[in-house]
C-alpha cells in the first residue's frame, strides 16, 4: 500500500475507525522505549513454557491498543496458536458477564482450530471423536431451543461441522437477547464444566499442532466502570480458571481505583499502553515522544504535505493518542483540500483543535474544571472517583516517562486555565 | 439555497470529507433547528452527486442505527454512499448503546454515516457512546446562533405546505414538522398558531399514508391545544380530521360524531369553505354507511356552498364522489357522467392527482359494467399520472385494482403478479390500510384456484393488519372471506362462527350492503342443514338490505328467497305426507 502522496490520499488513509491490522500494520513503526516488548518477553518466556498466565493491558481509548495487538500478534504468531475473541463483536458488551467470556473462548477456538486453512496446515489431526464429543458438548450443554444442526456428521466432515455449529452459536449469541438469557440461565453455576470442557480442547489443540495457545481478549476494557469492575473483581477466578496464556485489555480508569490492588493480585501482570509523552512532568516538550509521532504521520504520508509548524502543533496537541492525531490530520486535510490548499497549514491545523476543543467542552461538566485544573498544578494520579473518569474521558492524560502521571488534554488546557480562573474570581 | 446563520465553509469542508472517504467516515452534524437541518442536507445531496445519498429517521421502533441498511437498495450495500441519520432522541438510550457494540459493523461498510445531532444529543453521544464517538471522523457545526435569524429560518420553514411528491418527500416533510413542534415546544412561550399548524400538517401527513393511528393521535393533539387556545377554526379542523380518520378506519358513527361536531363550529364562525369540506365528508360517511340517498343531498349541499366560495378543486372532489355514490347505485350511466364533469374542473385547476383519482375511478365503473377492456385503459391512464405526480398510495390502489381486472379475467398468475406489485407499495407507502385489502383479495384469488390453505393464510394477515389499524369494516369483509373457505372445506361450524363474527361487525359499523353478503351465506348453510325458517328469516333481511341500498343483486336475491321458501314448502309437505 502506498502512503498519501496527496490532500485527498491523507483523508482516505488517516481513518480514525481503523486500527492498522493486516496489510496496513506496514504502516507500523515502534513506540519509544518500545512498550510491547517487556510483555513479548515475558509471553515468550512464562507461556510458551507452557504457564497459563493472565495478564491485563490497558491504555486510554485511542492510544493504540488494538493495532499493538495486532503488531504483538504477528510478531508472536509463529510460536503460538494465537486465538483473538473481541467481546464486542462475538458477545454481548451491553450485558457481558464473566460465564459469556467463557462460552466466548471456547467457540472462538473451536472455531480456529477447525478453520479449514489451520486443518489444512495442521500436521496432527485432532481424532473425529475428539472433535464429535465437543460438537455434542455444544450442541447438548451450550445451545438452547432449535439448532439448525448441519448435516449427519462424516467422519471427515465433522471438524468443519463443529466449526458451524460454532459460528452459529456466536451469532445467535451476540444477537438474541432472549437465547443469550437462555444460555446463561443453563450455564450459570455449572462455570467449571465449561471451564474443563475448555481446557479439554485446550490440551487437544496445544497437543496436535504444537504450539501453546494464546488467547487475545479485545473489547473488555470498554463496558463501563461499574460493569469492568464487576467482572475483574467478582469473576476473577472465573476469567483466570482455563489452562492456557490470556491477555485482557483493562479499562484504564479501574487501574487507579483502590479495587485495583485486589484485581491485580488475581491476575499474573498488567501492562500498560502509555501514551506518548508530547511533554516531560517538569514541562518542556519530549522531543522522543513528538518525533515519534511526527514518524508515525510520515509512514502514511508525504511529509511535504504538511506545513513545518503545524506538523508540530499536531502532534502536540494529539496529547499522545494516536487516534486522536489520526482524526487531527484527516480534519486538517479536509480543511486544506476544501479551502483549496496543496498543503496543510496552520490554519487548517487550528480549525481541526477547535473542533476537538468543542467536543470536550460538550463532554464536561462545570465541576471537572476544577480538577482538570489542580491535576495541572499537581500532575498527580490519584484514585479520587472524578479522576478516574476524566481518565475515562481522556480530558485527563496518564503518561509514565519515570513514575506515572497525568495532565489535562492540551487541546483544553487554555479552556481548563479559563475557567478556572473564572472559579477563583468567584471565591 | 444555504439559509442565512450557515457557514459556508464548513458545509464545503463536510462534502469534501465525505467525498473523499472512500472506505467511508462516522460524522457529527450538529444543528439546533430542524429547519436549518433540512435546508443543509438538500444542499449536501446537491453537491455530493453522483454519491449517493440516502436517510434514516430513528423511530421509537426503529433504535438500531445497523437498520439503516435496509433503506439502502439491495445491490447498493458494498457501494459507497452517505447516509443522513436523524432524530436520535426519539430511539432513547438502547441507540447509544448500539453505537458502542457495533462500531465494527459499521465501519463494515463504505458509508459515509454522518449523525445529525442537538447540541443535547452530542453530549449523550459523547458519554453514552465514548468508543464509538472517539472514532468519528469530525463534528460540524450547523448550529445558528443569532436568535433572530433563528425564529426567521424556523417560520418560514414551519410556513410550507404539506404535499409531497414521493415517499422520500413525505418523509423528509414529517421529519422537518415534527422536528420543529418539538423546537416550538420547547420554547418557554410557544406561539400557538404555528403549532396549531404543524399539528395540523403533522397529522394530514399521517392521515395521507393511512397511519391513522398517528393521525388520529396529532389531530387530538391539535383539538386539545386548539380548545385551550380557544381556536375555533382549528377545533373545527381537528373535529373534521378525526372525523375523517375514523371514516377511513370504518367507525361511521364515530365519524359522524365528529364531522357534526366540526360543522356546528363551521356554522357559527361562518367558515363556509370548511363547512363544504365537511359536509363532503359526512356524505363520505352516509355513503359508507350504504345510506346513499342521505350521502347524495350531503354532497349537493357540500357543492353547492363549494361552488359558492369559489373552491373548484373541492367542487372536482365532491363531482367525484357524487359520481361514486351513483356507481353504487348502480347508476353507471349517471356517475359517468359526474365522473367526466370532475375530471374536466380536476384538470382545469391542475389537480393532477384527483385526475388520477378520477380516471381510477371511471375504470371502476366500466369493471363493474363488465367492460374489462375500458376498465383497464382507464386504469392504465390512471396509473401513469399517479406514477407521475409520485402518488405512490394511489398507484398501489390502481395496481389493485388491475390485478382484480386480470383475476376476473381468468388470469389468476398475471392477478396475482399485480397484487403482488401493489402489495408492495402499499407497503412502502405505509398504507396499511390498503395491504390489508390487498392480502384479501390475493386471498380471494387463492380460493378461486382452489388453494384453500393459502388463502386463509393470506386472509389471516389481511385480517391481523385489518384489525391493527382499526379497519372496521375490512375486517368485517375478511372474517366473511374466512367463513366461505371453511365453508368450502366442509366445517360449516366453524364457517358460521366467522360469518357471526363478520355480520356483528357490519351491524356495528352500518355497512348494510356487507351485511346483506354475510346474511345471504349463512342462509346458504342453514338451507344445505335444512333449517329453512332461519334461512328464510335471514334471506328475508337480505332482500329488505338489497332494497335499502339499492344492491345490484337485489334481484337474484329475491329468486333465492323464493326458491328457499319453495323448498321449505316442499318439505313441509313431505314431513306431513310422511306422517
Amino acid at each position: 500500500m502506498e502512503k498519501a502522496k496527496t490532500l485527498a490520499e491523507v483523508i482516505r488513509l488517516f481513518d480514525p475507525r481503523q486500527p492498522l491490522r493486516d496489510e496496513t500494520l506496514q504502516f507500523y513503526i515502534d513506540r519509544p522505549r518500545n512498550p510491547l516488548q517487556k510483555l513479548e518477553t515475558y509471553l515468550r518466556g512464562v507461556a510458551l513454557a507452557g504457564k497459563p498466565v493472565k495478564v491485563l493491558f490497558t491504555g486510554h481509548v485511542g492510544s493504540g491498543k488494538s493495532t499493538e495487538l495486532n503488531k504483538l500478534s504477528e510478531r508472536l504468531g509463529e510460536e503460538f496458536f494465537i486465538v483473538r475473541l473481541d467481546v464486542q463483536e462475538s458477545l454481548n458488551l451491553a450485558d457481558l458477564e464473566a460465564v459469556d467470556i467463557l462460552l466466548g473462548l471456547l467457540t472462538a477456538l473451536v472455531r480456529s482450530a477447525t478453520a479449514e486453512k489451520v486443518l489444512r496446515k495442521a500436521p496432527r489431526q485432532i481424532a473425529a471423536e475428539v472433535w464429535e464429543d465437543v460438537r455434542l458438548f455444544i450442541r447438548n450443554r451450550m445451545m438452547v431451543g432449535q439448532v439448525e444442526e448441519p448435516k449427519p456428521p462424516v467422519a471427515s466432515e465433522v471438524a468443519l461441522n463443529v466449526n458451524v455449529l460454532a459460528v452459529q452459536f456466536e451469532s445467535k449469541f451476540s444477537q438474541e437477547a432472549s437465547t443469550r438469557e437462555e444460555i446463561r440461565k443453563q450455564m450459570r453455576g455449572r462455570e467449571a464444566e465449561l471451564t474443563s470442557e475448555l481446557n479439554f480442547v485446550l490440551r487437544q489443540v496445544r497437543d496436535k499442532y504444537g504450539h501453546p495457545i494464546l488467547f487475545l481478549i479485545e473489547g473488555t476494557d470498554k463496558p463501563n466502570l461499574v460493569k469492568a469492575r464487576d467482572l475483574f473483581l467478582n469473576y476473577a477466578r472465573t476469567l483466570t480458571a482455563f489452562e492456557t496464556a490470556a491477555i485482557y485489555t483493562f479499562p484504564i480508569g479501574l487501574r487507579y481505583s483502590p479495587d485495583f490492588t485486589v484485581i491485580k493480585d488475581a491476575f499474573d501482570g498488567h501492562y500498560i499502553l502509555p501514551n506518548i509523552n508530547v511533554e516531560k512532568r517538569n514541562g518542556g516538550r519530549d522531543n522522543d515522544g513528538l518525533d515519534y509521532l511526527e514518524s508515525a504521520i510520515a509512514q502514511r504520508a508525504d511529509l511535504a504535505l504538511f506545513d513545518t509548524e503545524a506538523l508540530r502543533t499536531l502532534t502536540f496537541h494529539s496529547g499522545g493518542l494516536m487516534r486522536t492525531l489520526i482524526r487531527m490530520v484527516q480534519g486538517a486535510a479536509v480543511n486544506a483540500l476544501s479551502t483549496g490548499g496543496k498543503q496543510i497549514g496552520d490554519k487548517d491545523v487550528q480549525v481541526a483543535l477547535n473542533e476537538e476543543k468543542a467536543d470536550y467542552i460538550a463532554a464536561l461538566k462545570a465541576s471537572d474544571y476544577a480538577v482538570l485544573a489542580d491535576r495541572m498544578r499537581d500532575k498527580d494520579l490519584s484514585s479520587d472517583p472524578a479522576v478516574q473518569e476524566l481518565l475515562h474521558s481522556r480530558a485527563l492524560l496518564e503518561y509514565a516517562n519515570g513514575e506515572p502521571w497525568c495532565d489535562v488534554h492540551p487541546v483544553i488546557r487554555d479552556l481548563v486555565r479559563e475557567r478556572a480562573k473564572v472559579e477563583d474570581c468567584d471565591e | 439555497m444555504l439559509p442565512p446563520g450557515v457557514n459556508p465553509a464548513t458545509l464545503h469542508a463536510l462534502a469534501t470529507l465525505l467525498r473523499h472517504a472512500e472506505a467511508g467516515a462516522f460524522v457529527a452534524a450538529l444543528y439546533n433547528t430542524a429547519a436549518v437541518r433540512d435546508a443543509v442536507v438538500d444542499v449536501l445531496r446537491a453537491r455530493l452527486a453522483p454519491l449517493p445519498v440516502y436517510d434514516f429517521t430513528f423511530t421509537e421502533q426503529s433504535t438500531n442505527p445497523l437498520d439503516y441498511r435496509a433503506r439502502l437498495p439491495k445491490d447498493a450495500l458494498g457501494n459507497r454512499a452517505v447516509i443522513f441519520l436523524y432524530d436520535l432522541y426519539r430511539a432513547g438510550e438502547t441507540m447509544y448503546g448500539y453505537l458502542e457494540i457495533q462500531r465494527e459493523a459499521l465501519a463494515h461498510y463504505p458509508h459515509g454515516l454522518v449523525f445529525w445531532l442537538t447540541p443535547g444529543e452530542r453530549e449523550m453521544m459523547v458519554r453514552r457512546a465514548p468508543n464509538f464517538w472517539s472514532q468519528r471522523s469530525g463534528t460540524f457545526d450547523f448550529t445558528v446562533q443569532d436568535t433572530t435569524a433563528l425564529s426567521q429560518i424556523r417560520g418560514e420553514m414551519a410556513g410550507g405546505g404539506y404535499r409531497y411528491v414521493d415517499l422520500g418527500d413525505w418523509e423528509r416533510k414529517l421529519r422537518l414538522y415534527r422536528g420543529l413542534v418539538d423546537e416550538y415546544e420547547a420554547l418557554e412561550n410557544p406561539p400557538t398558531d404555528t403549532l396549531l399548524d404543524l399539528y395540523e400538517k403533522v397529522g394530514g401527513l399521517y392521515y395521507a399514508v393511512s397511519q391513522y393511528r398517528n393521525a388520529l393521535d396529532w389531530s387530538y393533539k391539535l383539538l386539545e391545544l386548539a380548545k385551550s387556545a380557544g381556536e375555533k377554526r382549528f377545533q373545527a379542523i381537528a373535529l373534521n380530521n378525526i372525523g375523517r380518520v375514523y371514516s377511513a378506519l370504518g367507525d361511521n358513527q364515530r365519524a359522524l360524531e365528529y364531522l357534526e361536531a366540526a360543522l356546528a363550529i363551521l356554522r357559527e364562525v361562518g367558515d363556509r369553505a370548511g363547512e363544504g369540506t365537511t359536509l363532503n365528508n359526512i356524505a363520505g360517511v352516509y355513503s359508507a354507511l350504504g345510506d346513499k340517498q342521505r350521502a347524495l343531498a350531503q354532497y349537493e349541499a357540500a357543492l353547492a356552498i363549494r361552488r359558492e366560495v369559489g373552491d373548484r378543486a373541492g367542487e372536482g372532489a365532491t363531482l367525484n364522489n357524487i359520481a361514486g355514490v351513483y356507481a353504487a347505485l348502480g347508476d353507471n350511466r349517471r356517475a359517468l357522467a359526474q365522473y367526466e364533469a370532475a375530471l374536466a374542473i380536476l384538470r382545469e385547476v391542475g389537480d393532477r392527482a384527483g385526475e388520477g383519482t378520477t380516471l381510477n375511478n371511471i375504470g371502476l365503473v366500466y369493471r363493474t359494467l363488465g367492460d374489462n377492456q375500458r376498465a383497464l385503459e382507464y386504469y392504465e391512464a390512471a396509473l401513469a399520472i399517479r406514477r407521475e405526480v409520485g402518488d405512490r398510495a394511489g398507484e398501489g390502489t390502481t395496481l389493485n385494482n388491475i390485478a382484480a381486472v386480470y383475476s376476473a379475467l381468468g388470469d389468476k398468475q398475471r392477478a396475482l403478479a399485480q397484487y403482488e406489485a401493489a402489495l408492495a407499495i402499499r407497503r412502502e407507502v405505509g398504507d396499511r390500510a390498503g395491504e390489508g385489502a390487498t392480502l384479501n383479495n390475493i386471498g380471494l384469488v387463492y380460493a378461486a384456484l382452489g388453494d384453500k390453505q393459502r388463502a386463509l393464510a393470506q386472509y389471516e394477515a389481511a385480517l391481523a393488519i385489518r384489525r391493527e389499524v382499526g379497519d372496521r369494516a375490512g375486517e368485517g369483509a375478511t372474517l366473511n372471506n374466512i367463513g366461505l373457505v371453511y365453508a368450502a372445506l366442509g366445517d360449516k361450524q366453524r364457517a358460521l362462527a366467522q360469518y357471526e363474527a363478520a355480520l356483528a361487525i357490519r351491524r356495528e359499523v352500518g355497512d348494510r350492503s356487507g351485511e346483506s353478503v354475510t346474511l345471504y351465506n349463512m342462509a346458504m348453510i342453514y338451507r344445505e342443514r335444512g333449517a329453512y325458517r332461519e334461512a328464510i328469516a335471514a334471506l328475508e333481511r337480505v332482500v329488505a338490505l338489497d332494497e335499502a341500498v339499492q344492491h345490484p343483486d337485489l334481484e337474484s336475491d329475491r329468486a333465492m328467497l323464493s326458491r328457499v321458501r319453495a323448498e321449505a314448502a316442499a318439505t313441509a309437505d313431505n314431513a306431513l305426507g310422511n306422517e
